[in-house]
């Protein structure tokens, strides 16, 4: 390098950084034929076949409107039945969007049969059977849990599924309201 | 894999120090505290020379090393040392408890971190009183507790229980010889420690809850510690202590998992091992 050519270096500096590009962008990331099945929390596509992606700025107009049910896929491992006496148990606090269902551990690449029976179940409550009610399905930022899930509602036959991918991380940054969510209970056998 | 993680992280001088969280605004720990240590004062004052270390990002959350040095120069002892993730869903991770009077201990271990997350050490002294240093870990989001065991469970379960007891530094010029009283020991424990939380890809339900739950050190007759441990204890756990020879030529282990099994075996020490 010529100590003399500054200018020469900054430029092409300039051009490397611009080569390089910045982090990956969610066009980086395809979308697969199947479910995702592990890794989780890493970067997501920017579509879901058959759904709709909102940004936050669509998501919260959509939950302006009040007629479309969000639901929240966040997994919650249940307490172990066999702790030994004493032991100290917490369970995170979960902040949701305002009216919204969170039906934990839905999102897993395969479901257990029982559990895709209780997803479906609260589906059809929520949406007094009515596969045409618009859906929104949301979890955190860069996690395939709510990507899976709203591809699982599109399998169950519901007409119009929003995929909301940057979740509450994208809902709490733009400073809208979030409220103490409790999980809805898995009690199948 | 994993270089370094644990070695000599007793030994190291050049520690990576965590920064220290501020005091006010701690809204898990003071939910947690009274649970722990009911209405016991802590003090932050640190006439126990508490070093706490850990890196302030993990390279694995699974196993991230965490190390608790504590030295009383005013003639009290070391009853108890208690590590507290607050973000863990169980937040006690680990109880030492010395039998042996000892001013100074020196302890270290691999731990899950749930996700980033305050740590806190609570050392508690031979007159009761509590005193606590705290760090901070950031972590990589894996969500460790419920990430799958890296070990195939038919293996695990093959060596279940297995330990290797060995002294680092042994025979080198930085380290222990048979000769010097004080020495550090590495215990490793073979075990899955099942957290409860982790997904079985093929029943498609929750892996229960098996780890390692009780642990006690004998050196000959002497009762050395024990140990209360939970879910935060890494996969195939690995303790290192320093502790000082009375001359017996044994260390014995004991250990038990929260289905009951036990587990024992006696090592000779001062073989060069």
């Amino acid at each position: 390098m010529h100590g003399s050519r500054i200018v020469g270096f900054l430029a092409t500096a300039a051009l490397c950084l611009a080569i390089s590009g910045g982090p990956a962008s969610a066009e980086d990331v395809a979308e697969p034929s199947d479910y995702k099945h592990d890794n989780y929390r890493s970067p997501v596509p920017a579509t879901l076949s058959g759904g709709t992606v909102v940004s936050t700025e669509q998501a919260h107009e959509i939950w302006q409107r009040g007629d479309t049910l969000f639901i929240d896929v966040l997994p919650l491992a249940p307490k172990p039945a066999n702790l030994p006496e004493g032991t100290i148990w917490r369970q995170k606090k979960r902040e949701d969007i305002p009216g919204s269902v969170w039906l934990p551990n839905v999102g897993y690449g395969r479901l257990h049969p029982a559990m895709d029976q209780w997803f479906r179940d609260h589906l059809e409550r929520l949406t007094a059977g009515d596969r045409s009610k618009p859906v929104l399905i949301y979890c955190l930022i860069d996690c395939w849990m709510s990507w899976n899930a709203a591809k699982r509602a599109l399998e169950y036959g519901y007409a119009e599924v929003y995929w909301y991918p940057d979740g509450t991380d994208g809902w709490t940054f733009e400073g809208h309201p979030v409220e103490e969510r409790s999980p809805e209970v898995f009690d199948r056998p | 894999m994993r270089n370094c993680a644990l070695s000599g992280l007793i030994f190291a001088a050049a520690a990576l120090l965590a920064p220290a969280t501020s005091v006010a605004g701690e809204p898990v720990w003071e939910e947690i505290k009274p649970a722990i240590f009911g209405d016991r004062a802590i003090h932050r004052s640190n006439p126990a020379n508490i070093v706490l270390t850990t890196p302030y990002r993990s390279e694995d959350d699974r196993e991230v090393p965490v190390a608790v040095n504590a030295r009383f120069n005013d003639g009290r002892t070391v009853r108890a040392v208690t590590i507290v993730i607050d973000e863990n869903p169980m937040p006690v991770s680990v109880v030492f408890r010395f039998d042996q009077p000892r001013n100074s201990i020196a302890v270290a271990t691999r731990m899950r971190f749930n996700g980033p997350s305050p740590i806190r050490t609570i050392v508690e002294a031979s007159d009761g009183k509590l005193y606590m240093s705290e760090g901070y870990v950031k972590t990589s989001g894996l969500g460790a507790c419920a990430s799958p065991p890296v070990n195939n469970p038919k293996e695990a379960l093959a060596s279940l229980g297995e330990m290797e007891l060995t002294h680092p530094g042994a025979g080198t010029s930085r380290g222990q010889n048979i000769s010097s009283l004080k020495q550090t020991a590495r215990l490793a424990i073979r075990h899955p420690n099942l957290t409860g939380l982790q997904m079985d890809q093929i029943t498609l339900q929750h892996i229960p809850a098996r780890y390692i739950s009780n642990i006690e050190v004998r050196q000959g007759e002497e009762r050395l510690f024990t140990i209360e441990s939970g879910i935060a204890l890494s996969e195939n756990p690995e303790i290192e202590f320093d502790y000082s020879l009375n001359g017996s030529g044994t260390l014995s282990v004991y250990a038990r998992d929260t289905d009951g099994t036990e587990f024992r075996h006696d090592f000779p020490i001062g073989t060069g091992s």
